[in-house]
């Protein structure tokens, strides 16, 4: 009876603590990252009318490599899904993710300036700036989150945050997207938080010789589970000023809140590299941008 | 009939030896001589936590709830064990903006009291652990990544009004707490509290 009271207990402290949040920035653990983004090292991406100003840096989340428990959790949500659904590691249900930054104007000059959200799991990376549209009048690849022009003071300081259910929209339009194949513009534009499964489509393709239309998409394999949904890995910001002469800062952070107890390393980015899982997958390149 | 009015008066007789018996049980508790239980006891206090400098700049004040149980070893000295939880906005610069920490302490004091009839005054003072709920704190290096807990010392005094009830005070205390984990955190936590003391002697 006491030892059923004292596991009680200890459930109910370590189920307490484990969504409280974590504050994640850069540290040791990968010395690629970049937290401060600085508009004097910044450069131009495009050209013509699509060239744009532009200064990225990325923030890994601090997940650790799986251990048995998640590896057999893994299995186990495998065995349940179609054949033909692969269940990630690093999923939806297991840590929720909001960004947080603070953009400063070094100048007296007032300015504009957009601060964009982009960012990898583990199997694909988002990169608007290396996607290039079919045609110069289609619209610019999207990014996953923010990307509005605001004013930006002489001399002043703003600070944002891109929210949990931002950041959850972004996972899953970027899951929607590199794994279901389905148009960036719609996965980006429509509201995807709530859903529960997303049907992946056949390949986009580039309209036949005789056509202006693409040919349709037709779904293709099962429909994905909410709970095979892949969470982000690694957050990417993109500061874009609107005056390239202003010398503009961004800072951020990523706040992490785990909610289960083996995923997200308490010491952050500083955790010793064994005990973080750094992914860096290949930027997703669409077969053809409508 | 008979038997019914024999019921009746045994009824009577019983009720008013009662009455007697908690007269003479009745004690007033007149202010200038106030009794005051000892024995295990209870606290509950509300209160606020504020932080003294350097960490003042970058966590504000905030409210604390204390529990207390503890033991009258003698009518002036008692073994309390305490746990603490205060809630505060991290107001370091930012990232973060509008964020919120919890500290939570938990250990063992010593109380030592002195009454004069309805006032006790007294000054305790221990030994425990804090742990705070975030790391929002590591940027002013006030926390170290993954560090999450530490020792914690306090000391501290108060003022008790005994209620004429001999079990029940009231009182108000202030203790000073240091951290030396969380870069030597140093905080004044005042309450305002209700203590049930069980025992009467």
């Amino acid at each position: 009876m006491k030892m059923r009271v004292l596991a009680i207990i200890v459930t109910f402290a370590a189920a307490a603590c484990a969504n409280d949040p974590q504050y994640v920035e850069c540290g040791t653990g990968d010395g690629s990252d970049v937290c401060t983004l600085d508009s004097q090292m910044g450069s131009s991406v495009g050209t013509g009318d699509d060239a744009v100003f532009v200064v990225t840096g990325s923030l890994h989340v601090p997940v650790m490599p799986p251990d048995s428990t998640l590896q057999k959790t893994t299995t186990q949500l495998q065995a349940t899904m179609p054949t033909d659904v692969t269940v990630p590691v690093y999923r939806l249900d297991m840590y929720d993710l909001s960004v947080e930054w603070t953009l400063k104007n070094l100048d007296d000059k007032p300015t504009t300036a957009a601060v964009a959200l982009n960012g990898a799991n583990e199997d694909f990376a988002w990169d608007p700036t290396v996607i290039k549209p079919a045609s110069n009048e289609d619209p610019p690849p999207p990014s996953l989150q923010g990307n509005i022009p605001f004013d930006v003071p002489a001399n002043g300081e703003i600070s944002g945050v891109f929210t949990e259910d931002e950041l959850l929209e972004a996972a899953i339009d970027l899951d929607e997207i590199t794994r279901g194949n389905i148009n960036m513009y719609a996965a980006t534009l429509v509201v995807s938080k709530n859903d529960q499964s997303f049907q992946p489509l056949s390949a986009q393709q580039a309209p036949p010789p005789d056509s202006d239309d693409a040919p349709m998409q037709t779904p293709m394999g099962s429909a994905v589970p909410r709970a095979a949904f892949r969470q982000m890995i690694r957050v990417d910001l993109a500061m874009l000023p609107g005056d390239s002469s202003v010398h503009l800062t961004l800072q951020f952070d990523i706040r992490v809140r785990p909610q289960i107890t083996n995923v997200i390393d308490a010491m952050g980015m500083n955790a010793p590299a064994a005990q973080l899982m750094i992914i860096d997958p290949p930027k997703f390149m669409p077969a053809y941008t409508p | 009939m008979g038997s019914r009015l024999v019921t009746i008066a045994t009824l009577g007789m019983v009720a008013a030896r009662s009455a007697f018996a908690l007269a003479d049980d009745l004690v007033e508790n007149k202010p200038e001589d106030r009794a005051a239980a000892t024995g295990f006891l209870a606290e509950g206090g509300l209160g606020a936590v504020a932080f003294l400098p350097k960490l003042n700049k970058d966590a504000a004040v905030g409210p604390e709830l204390e529990l207390r149980v503890g033991r009258d070893l003698f009518s002036w000295f008692s073994l309390d064990l305490f746990a603490a939880a205060s809630t505060h906005e991290a107001t370091l610069p930012p990232p973060p903006t509008g964020q919120y920490f919890q500290l939570y302490r938990a250990g063992a004091d010593g109380r030592l009291a002195a009454r004069f009839n309805t006032i006790g005054i007294f000054a305790e003072g221990g030994v425990g652990a804090a742990m705070v709920s975030s790391n929002v704190l590591e940027p002013a290096n006030i926390t170290s990544p993954g560090q999450r807990f530490s020792i914690q010392f306090h000391a501290g005094v108060g003022a008790e009004y005994q209620l004429e009830n001999r079990h029940y005070g009231i009182g108000i205390a202030v203790d000073g707490f240091l951290i030396p984990q969380f870069g030597e955190m140093k905080a004044i936590a005042s309450r305002i509290y209700l203590r049930y003391t069980y025992g009467g002697g």
